[in-house]
């Protein structure tokens, strides 16, 4: 058995954020009524004319910049024709030979080691419509609501070597555009979607195989099975010495293999050429100036921050930069309250809680940063005990407002007052004389249920030290 | 150069039967009209760097208002068949 090495692209297709969709003022929404978000613009009415969304060109070079791109100042729109009911044009208008974006790279993390993946290429595009394969005899139902909606389609080099690059490649660069609040990149709605292209090499070959292409794959975990699945598939043919065909692919999810859609003989010549409804565009540097200082601080940065600066370990952070929400409360929080790590436990152990478990959305949470800084400091500071905080933080999630208010109303508050825990110490002492003789008698262990009956009395509201001093005290004197 | 192989790859293509009868007459038919278009070559443009150019500012291209959709009967009313909302187009499966 001979080895090879995978050699892996991808073409990512990435909805942007805009209103309205990439040549017409038709709304973009996801879902709705099929055929209600439609004009004779997006639908391909003869007559009608294309005017460029200047969101989609502002949108598209945001992504390409929180991708290390360059920006080309003269970008040409062209049209790749081809015929598909799905596209009542019979062409898509694309872009070819000048696309926005150029030469960005990505980094991606594996494990220990850290690699960068380049980008070829970002460019826009428009979306096609969906059609339903209804039982209806050599007919097929066409929805164009999805027509014209703006798409980025982001090349990579085939710098991948795994499944899991690849994975991690798509990972970062979805939170990298959501970063950038260019796309949502929500797969299961279709905003984010992957082509793989995929050739195995022996690892002394200079020159790449022949490459299979896979159209479309909608989710992280189809990205991942498909190319394992190619790469098992292309060994298996060049050990029994079988040439592999070049060739697009698509990968049935529930068989978890992929079948071949067209191979290259009759391969589309897409004809592209220079667009003639669609103007080129411009790009100044002010306006690019413009629109990298819009974007926030982005992943890498933020991860540099966190452990260099802030001293929480590699997980820790990359947990709380895998969300920018998240990464923005916390950001919000240190600056109210420094206790750096603090804050970043109490996110991670007890707020991502709620997130993971689809009772919080994120981007809707119901408190401030300060008021959450707050928390965490009456936490740390004993103001309240750890359990009760968590009880807090519960209440703060169902809209009860300020932590000290929460605390004061349900009596969370702690105790400092010794006379109190004197009293309930002595309460335990006597009714428990049983244990406290066993105590005195050497069963140090009976020390930790006399605590428990204290605790227990005071609610959880005295400060465990205390009671223990007190409790250690009271014990000490009956010896 | 056009041969009866291109016209049958063609026609392939273009999802269209004809008759090896028609061929021979189709190679000189396309032939003439692709001399014709290779005429074109001749002409000299003074700006054929499509890579170079005065292209719309970003702030002149359209704003990102939405405008109301066509009603759904309206955008259907040209289509010969449609059903339940949706346009009824051939079905070609790959």
């Amino acid at each position: 058995m001979a080895n090879y090495i995978p050699v892996i692209g991808l073409e990512i297709h990435a909805q942007l954020l805009t209103n309205t969709k990439i040549f017409c003022n038709c709304e973009v929404d996801f879902g709705g009524e099929q055929n209600t978000r439609c004009c004779p613009v997006c639908t391909g009415l003869p007559g009608t004319l294309p005017v460029l969304n200047s969101q989609v060109v502002s949108y598209a070079i945001k992504g390409g910049l929180a991708l290390n791109c360059d920006i080309n100042r003269f970008s040409k729109i062209d049209r790749k024709n081809y015929f598909y009911p799905d596209l009542p044009k019979a062409y898509q208008i694309s872009q070819f030979d000048l696309p926005l974006c150029i030469d960005g790279k990505v980094k991606i993390d594996m494990g220990e080691e850290e690699k960068y993946i380049r980008v070829h290429r970002i460019h826009i595009e428009e979306d096609a419509g969906k059609l339903v394969h209804d039982d209806i005899e050599n007919a097929s139902l066409a929805d164009y609501n999805r027509c014209g909606v703006p798409l980025i389609e982001i090349v990579s080099e085939p710098d991948m070597g795994s499944a899991e690059e690849a994975k991690a490649y798509v990972e970062k660069v979805a939170g990298l555009l959501q970063y950038a609040g260019v796309s949502l990149c929500r797969m299961e709605e279709g905003s984010l979607r992957a082509d793989v292209n995929i050739s195995l090499k022996r690892p002394e070959a200079a020159k790449l195989g022949t490459k299979v292409e896979i159209k479309n794959l909608n989710s992280l975990k189809s990205i991942v099975r498909a190319i394992e699945y190619e790469i098992e598939r292309q060994t298996k043919m060049l050990n029994a010495g079988e040439e592999i065909i070049q060739e697009t692919r698509r990968f049935n999810d529930n068989r978890g293999v992929t079948t071949s859609m067209r191979s290259k003989e009759d391969a589309h010549d897409y004809r592209y050429f220079k667009e003639p409804d669609v103007i080129p565009v411009s790009i100044t540097d002010d306006d690019i100036e413009a629109i990298r200082k819009e974007l926030p601080m982005l992943i890498d940065e933020r991860l540099d921050l966190y452990t260099k600066e802030y001293g929480l370990n590699k997980a820790d952070s990359k947990i709380l930069v895998a969300n920018k929400e998240i990464s923005d409360l916390y950001n919000e929080s240190i600056s109210s309250y420094a206790n750096y790590k603090a804050v970043a436990n109490f996110i991670v152990v007890d707020l991502l809680r709620y997130v993971n478990e689809g009772e919080l959305d994120s981007k809707n949470i119901p408190f401030t940063a300060a008021e959450f800084a707050e928390l965490v400091k009456m936490a740390e500071e004993e103001v309240v005990n750890k359990n009760n905080a968590k009880a807090i933080l519960k209440m703060m999630l169902e809209g009860k407002k300020s932590p000290q208010q929460i605390a004061k109303d349900e009596g969370f508050l702690m105790n400092d007052s010794a006379d109190e825990i004197e009293e309930v110490v002595n309460g335990v002492v006597s009714e428990f004389t049983a244990e406290v003789e066993g105590y005195l008698a050497g069963k140090e262990k009976l020390f930790g249920f006399l605590m428990g009956q204290c605790s227990k009395r005071l609610a959880g509201r005295a400060n465990p030290k205390m009671i223990k001093d007190i409790l250690e005290q009271k014990l000490a004197k009956l010896k | 150069m056009l041969d009866t192989d291109l016209i049958t790859y063609l026609a392939k293509l273009s999802k269209l039967q004809i008759d090896e009868a028609d061929k021979e007459r189709l190679v000189s038919e396309m032939s003439a009209i692709v001399e014709l278009m290779d005429t074109m070559n001749d002409v000299t443009f003074d700006e054929d760097d499509n890579s170079k150019g005065e292209g719309v500012s970003l702030v002149n291209l359209r704003e990102d208002k939405p405008r109301e959709s066509f009603d759904r009967e309206k955008i259907l009313a040209n289509a010969s068949h449609k059903k339940d909302g949706f346009f009824v187009v051939p079905k070609i499966m790959e």
